[in-house]
C-alpha cells in the first residue's frame, strides 16, 4: 500500500509479522539498499524483570558490544557470506539506536535473508566474548585520541552531567569487564523483537515480492517472552554546568559551544518543525551567509572548514553543537553568544526566504542514493513522522518558530561551552 | 552490464574535455571541473595557493558573503574548491552539485550554475595582496590542522617519508615554506597561464543531455589556449628504496602503524597491466570486507580493532594502516609480512578469491551511481589518457589467474614503516 509520496516516488509501508517496514522502489536504479533499525542504544542500560518489577542495570556498551557479536556465526563472520553475493554490510551502535545497514547490487531477497541472520541469529562462545573486549578496548583508545570526539562527550557532560548520554556508546575499558554471556543474550532477547525493529528499503525491486521475501526470511525466528523488559527511555532535560579545559595534543585550540533544548519531548510533526527551526536559526545566525560568518572569515577567528553547527534532535533529548577550530577560544564563545542574541524579528524575517531555499535543496539532495532514501526513511521512522512531514514542515516554518527557539534552546542560559587547548607541539 | 546511464566524452578545445554522464535517476545535477598539472616543488605550492585564492569570489561576487549568499540562492547548492592529488598529478577542484530544475519552480539555475564555475577559474578577483596574505595563513592552519586526525597525519608521514625526492611524497595542500615569497601579480599570471595551457576536464552528471549542454559548455569554457601542454606520461614506477623504519613520539593512546610497499604495478591504458590482479590482491589482503588482515589480525588474534590497506593506482604504492598497542609493533608488522608471504607462496584458495572478486564486481558495476567514486575513476582515466569503463576494469578482474596474483604478490616490496606511538 503506498503510504506517502515524495518527489514523484512512491513510498509503503506494511506490517510484516509484526516487522515496521517502508519501501521505496527506485525502477532503474542498480543500487539497492536496505536498512535494518533496532531501537536499543547505548543509553538502554535498564530492564525491568516480569515477575518482580525489579531494575537491573545492564553496563555501559552493551549494545555495541551486542552489535560487535552478533557477526560471529558458527561458521565464522558473517561479513563473508554477504560479500561472497557482493554485498557490504555495515553496523553502528548510537546513543539510541542499533542500525545494519546493506548495500548491494543483486540477489536482494538472499542479502535480506543474511541481514536478518545477521541481526536475530545469536552465538555466542566465552572465547568470543573475551577476544572482542579486547577488541572494543583497542576501538575505545582510538577514541581517545579523536579530540574531536573526546570534546564532543566532554561537553555532553557539561550539558547533562554524569549519564549514558555524556558516555562513549562503546562502553569503559572497566564498564566492557563486566559484559558476559549472559548479559548479551538476556539483552539481544529483550531488544532484539520485531516490535522495536524497522527495516527500511530503496532499489529496483517489486514491493510485494520483497515483502514476501521478508516474511520468509522472518519464518526461520520465534521470539520467546524474556523474563525481563525494557524500561522506556526518559525525556533528558539540560542542566548546564560550566565545564573545565581539557588539554589535548592538538594543532590550536578547538572549542564547542552545546546548547540543550528544555523542550525535548516531542515527536512527529513537532519534532522536524522543532529541528528544522534550530537548523535554520543556526544558519541565519552563524551560517556561511550570515554577517557573523563574513566579519570572522575575515579577521581570522573561524575557518570555513573548520566551523561548523550541528543540531541533533530527538525524541528523547535534543542539543545543538557550535564552533570549530580557532586561535581565540574564549572570544569565539563571546561573539557566537553574541551573533545569536543580535537576531531579532527583522532580521529573521529579511533573510528567511535565502535560509529556507537552502534548506530545501538539502532536503531534496537528502534523498538521492538509494542508501540516502534507507537512511532517510530510517530518520523519519524514528522521529515518527511519515517522509513527507520534512516537506510540509519546510512549508510551514516561519519568523514565529525560529524566534522561540532563539528564545529558548539557544538562549544563554541552556548553553554549555567545552574546550580543548593544545598540549602536544604541532610540527 | 552496460554503465548505468549514458557516458559521452566531447573535447572541447584543446586539452579541455567535457565529460557527460546523463542518468535520469537522481535529483541534482554535479559538476566537476579540474584543472591538472603535474606534481614538482615548488609549483605545487603555486598550485595550492592559487586554489585557496579562487575560493575568494568573482567580480560578480567580490566577497564571501555574497558569494555564499548566491550559493545559498542555488536552492542550497554544494559548492567547494578544493587542491587535490591523484598520483604524480595535482589538480584544482571545483565541484558544484545543484538541484535538477525539474524539481524546482525555476529555470535557469543549471547556466547560472556554470557560469558562476567559469567565472571562479578565470576572472582572478581574488588575486590581491590582501586576500593572499590572508589566504597564506589560512591554508598554513589548514596544514598544521592535519595533525589532529592522528591516523591521517601517520599516513601522509609514512608517504612523505617514504616518497621523499619523488612527485608522490608531496602534498597538494604545498609547502608552507613557499608561501611568503609568493607576490599576488606573480600568483595570478601564473594561475593565468595554466589555465591557457593545463588539461582541464570538466565531469557533467545528471538528467542531462548532449544536445543540451555543450551549447553551453562552449560559450563558456572554450578560450585561447596554447598548445604547449605536456603529453600525458603513462604511470611510472617508484624506485624501491631501502627499508626504513620511522618512529614519531606524540600524547596519543593508541599507536597509529602504516606499513609502506611498492608494489611495482603500474596502472595502464592498454589493458596489458598487472593492475586487475592487484585489486583483487588487496582487497584479500585488507580492502573492505573479510579480508585477511581483518580476520587474522583482528578477529583471531585480538591485535587491533582497525587495520585495512589500500592501493594508490597511479603510484603502484600499498598501503597497511593499523590502530595497535605500541608494544605490539613488531609482531603485528610480522604477521603483516607472514600474509604477504603467503600469498607469493600462492596460500590461498579459490573460495577467498571468489569472495574478493564478488565484491568487486558489485563495487565496480555499481560505481556509476556513486557520484563521487565514479568522478575519481573517471578522473583517473583521463588523467592517463585512457578510457577504460568500470565494466571492462571488470572484465579484466574476471580473467585473473591464480599465477597472476602470486606474480603481483612477488613483485610487492616493502619500503618505509612508520609508528606514531605515545610516551
Amino acid at each position: 500500500m503506498i503510504a506517502d509520496s515524495l518527489l514523484g516516488e512512491g513510498v509503503y509501508r506494511s506490517r510484516v509479522d509484526g516487522l515496521d517496514v517502508w519501501a521505496v522502489p527506485r525502477p532503474g536504479s542498480r543500487q539497492k539498499a536496505a536498512v535494518l533499525y533496532i531501537d536499543y542504544g547505548s543509553v538502554d542500560l535498564h530492564l525491568r524483570a516480569h515477575n518482580s518489577g525489579e531494575v537491573q542495570t545492564m553496563p555501559a556498551g552493551t549494545a555495541h558490544f551486542l552489535e560487535h557479536r552478533l557477526f560471529a556465526k558458527p561458521y565464522g563472520d558473517i561479513t563473508e557470506q554477504i560479500s561472497r553475493l557482493g554485498g557490504d554490510v555495515n553496523a553502528s551502535t548510537s546513543f539510541t539506536s542499533t542500525v545494519f545497514s546493506l548495500t548491494c547490487i543483486e540477489h536482494f531477497a538472499a542479502h535480506l535473508d543474511l541481514l536478518f541472520e545477521l541481526a536475530l541469529d545469536l552465538h555466542i562462545l566465552p572465547a568470543g566474548v573475551v577476544q572482542e573486549r579486547e577488541i572494543i578496548d583497542r576501538e575505545i583508545q582510538i577514541s581517545c585520541d579523536d579530540p574531536e570526539w573526546v570534546g564532543f562527550l566532554h561537553g555532553l557532560e557539561g550539558l547533562y552531567q554524569h549519564g549514558p548520554l555524556a558516555w562513549d556508546m562503546a562502553g569503559t575499558r572497566e564498564s566492557i569487564e563486566q559484559i558476559d554471556e549472559d548479559t548479551l543474550t538476556r539483552c539481544h532477547e529483550v531488544f532484539y523483537r520485531p516490535e522495536y525493529m524497522g527495516l527500511y528499503l530503496c532499489g529496483d525491486f517489486d514491493v510485494e515480492v520483497t515483502y514476501a521475501a521478508v516474511e520468509s526470511a522472518l519464518l526461520k525466528y520465534s521470539w520467546p517472552r524474556s523474563a525481563w523488559d525494557r524500561v522506556e527511555r526518559p525525556v533528558v532535560l539540560p542542566t548546564p554546568q560550566p565545564c573545565g579545559a581539557l588539554s589535548l595534543p592538538v594543532s590550536r585550540p578547538y572549542t564547542l559551544l552545546f546548547f540543550g533544548d528544555d523542550k525535548a519531548g516531542q515527536s512527529g510533526r513537532d519534532l522536524l518543525l522543532r529541528e528544522l527551526a534550530l537548523e535554520l536559526a543556526l544558519d541565519i545566525a552563524l551560517g556561511p551567509a550570515s554577517d557573523f560568518f563574513a566579519a570572522h572569515y575575515e579577521d581570522g577567528l573561524i575557518d570555513g572548514d573548520a566551523f561548523g553547527a550541528e543540531v541533533h534532535a530527538e525524541p528523547t533529548f535534543c542539543f545543538c553543537t557550535v564552533g570549530g577550530y580557532t586561535q581565540q577560544s574564549e572570544r569565539l564563545g563571546e561573539e557566537i553568544g553574541a551573533a545569536l542574541a543580535s537576531l531579532d524579528e527583522r532580521v529573521v524575517a529579511a533573510d528567511l526566504g535565502r535560509a529556507k531555499r537552502k534548506a530545501y535543496g538539502l532536503l531534496l539532495r537528502a534523498w538521492e542514493q538509494a542508501e540516502d532514501v534507507a537512511d532517510m526513511l530510517c530518520s523519519a521512522a524514528v522521529s515518527g513522522a511519515a517522509p513527507s512531514v520534512y516537506f510540509a514542515v519546510h512549508e510551514q516554518v516561519g519568523v514565529g518558530e525560529i524566534l522561540e527557539v532563539l528564545e529558548s534552546c539557544l538562549s544563554p542560559a541552556h548553553q554549555s561551552a567545552m574546550q580543548i587547548v593544545p598540549t602536544g607541539r604541532a610540527e | 552490464m552496460h554503465t548505468a546511464g549514458e557516458l559521452t566524452l566531447v573535447q572541447l578545445a584543446d586539452g579541455v574535455y567535457l565529460h557527460l554522464h546523463s542518468i535520469g535517476l537522481y535529483k541534482t545535477i554535479r559538476v566537476d571541473v579540474c584543472l591538472s598539472t603535474p606534481l614538482c616543488a615548488p609549483r605545487h605550492s603555486l598550485v595550492a595557493l592559487s586554489g585557496q585564492l579562487l575560493s575568494r569570489g568573482t567580480h560578480k561576487l567580490p566577497n564571501i558573503q555574497s558569494l555564499n549568499r548566491f550559493i545559498d540562492d542555488l536552492y542550497g547548492a554544494h559548492y567547494s574548491v578544493q587542491v587535490d592529488r591523484l598520483g604524480e598529478y595535482q589538480f584544482i577542484h571545483l565541484c558544484l552539485e545543484i538541484i535538477d530544475e525539474n524539481f524546482l519552480g525555476e529555470k535557469g539555475i543549471l547556466a547560472r550554475g556554470l557560469t558562476f564555475l567559469r567565472d571562479v577559474l578565470r576572472d582572478g578577483s581574488g588575486f590581491r595582496p590582501d586576500c593572499l596574505e590572508r589566504e597564506k595563513h589560512r591554508l598554513a592552519r589548514q596544514i598544521a590542522d592535519g595533525f589532529n586526525d592522528k591516523l591521517g597525519y601517520a599516513q601522509r608521514r609514512c608517504s612523505e617519508e617514504m616518497c621523499r625526492g619523488e612527485p608522490t611524497g608531496l602534498s597538494p595542500l604545498g609547502d608552507p615554506a613557499d608561501f611568503a615569497a609568493v607576490q599576488a601579480e606573480e600568483l595570478w599570471a601564473f594561475h593565468r597561464e595554466r589555465t591557457a595551457t593545463d588539461r582541464l576536464d570538466i565531469f557533467v552528471s545528471g538528467d542531462v543531455r548532449l544536445e543540451q549542454i555543450q551549447p553551453l559548455m562552449e560559450s563558456l569554457f572554450i578560450w585561447e589556449r596554447s598548445s604547449s601542454q605536456p603529453q600525458r606520461q603513462p604511470p611510472r614506477l617508484s624506485i624501491a628504496g631501502s627499508r626504513r623504519e620511522i618512529f614519531e613520539c606524540q600524547e596519543v593512546r593508541e599507536a597509529k602503524m602504516v606499513l609502506g610497499y611498492r608494489a611495482q604495478v603500474a596502472y595502464g591504458t592498454d589493458g596489458t597491466d598487472d593492475y586487475p590482479a592487484l585489486v583483487l590482491l588487496n582487497l584479500m589482503l585488507g580492502g573492505d570486507g573479510p579480508s585477511r588482515l581483518f580476520k587474522h589480525l583482528r578477529e583471531e588474534e585480538g591485535l587491533c580493532y582497525y587495520i585495512a590497506s589500500h592501493i594508490e593506482a597511479l603510484s603502484g604504492l600499498l598501503f597497511v594502516a593499523a590502530g595497535i598497542e605500541a608494544a605490539a609493533y613488531s609482531e603485528v608488522r610480522d604477521k603483516v609480512e607472514q600474509e604477504l608471504q603467503s600469498l607469493c607462496a600462492g596460500g590461498f584458495d579459490c573460495r577467498e578469491i571468489e569472495a574478493a572478486r564478488h565484491l568487486l564486481r558489485a563495487r565496480l558495476l555499481g560505481l556509476a551511481e556513486d557520484p563521487e567514486g565514479f568522478f575519481r575513476y573517471q578522473l583517473r582515466e583521463g588523467l592517463i589518457g585512457g578510457s577504460q569503463s568500470p565494466e571492462t576494469l571488470w572484465q579484466r578482474i574476471e580473467q585473473v589467474g591464480v599465477e597472476d596474483l602470486t606474480r603481483v604478490a612477488g613483485g610487492i616490496v616493502a619500503d618505509t614503516a612508520f609508528l606514531l606511538h605515545g610516551t
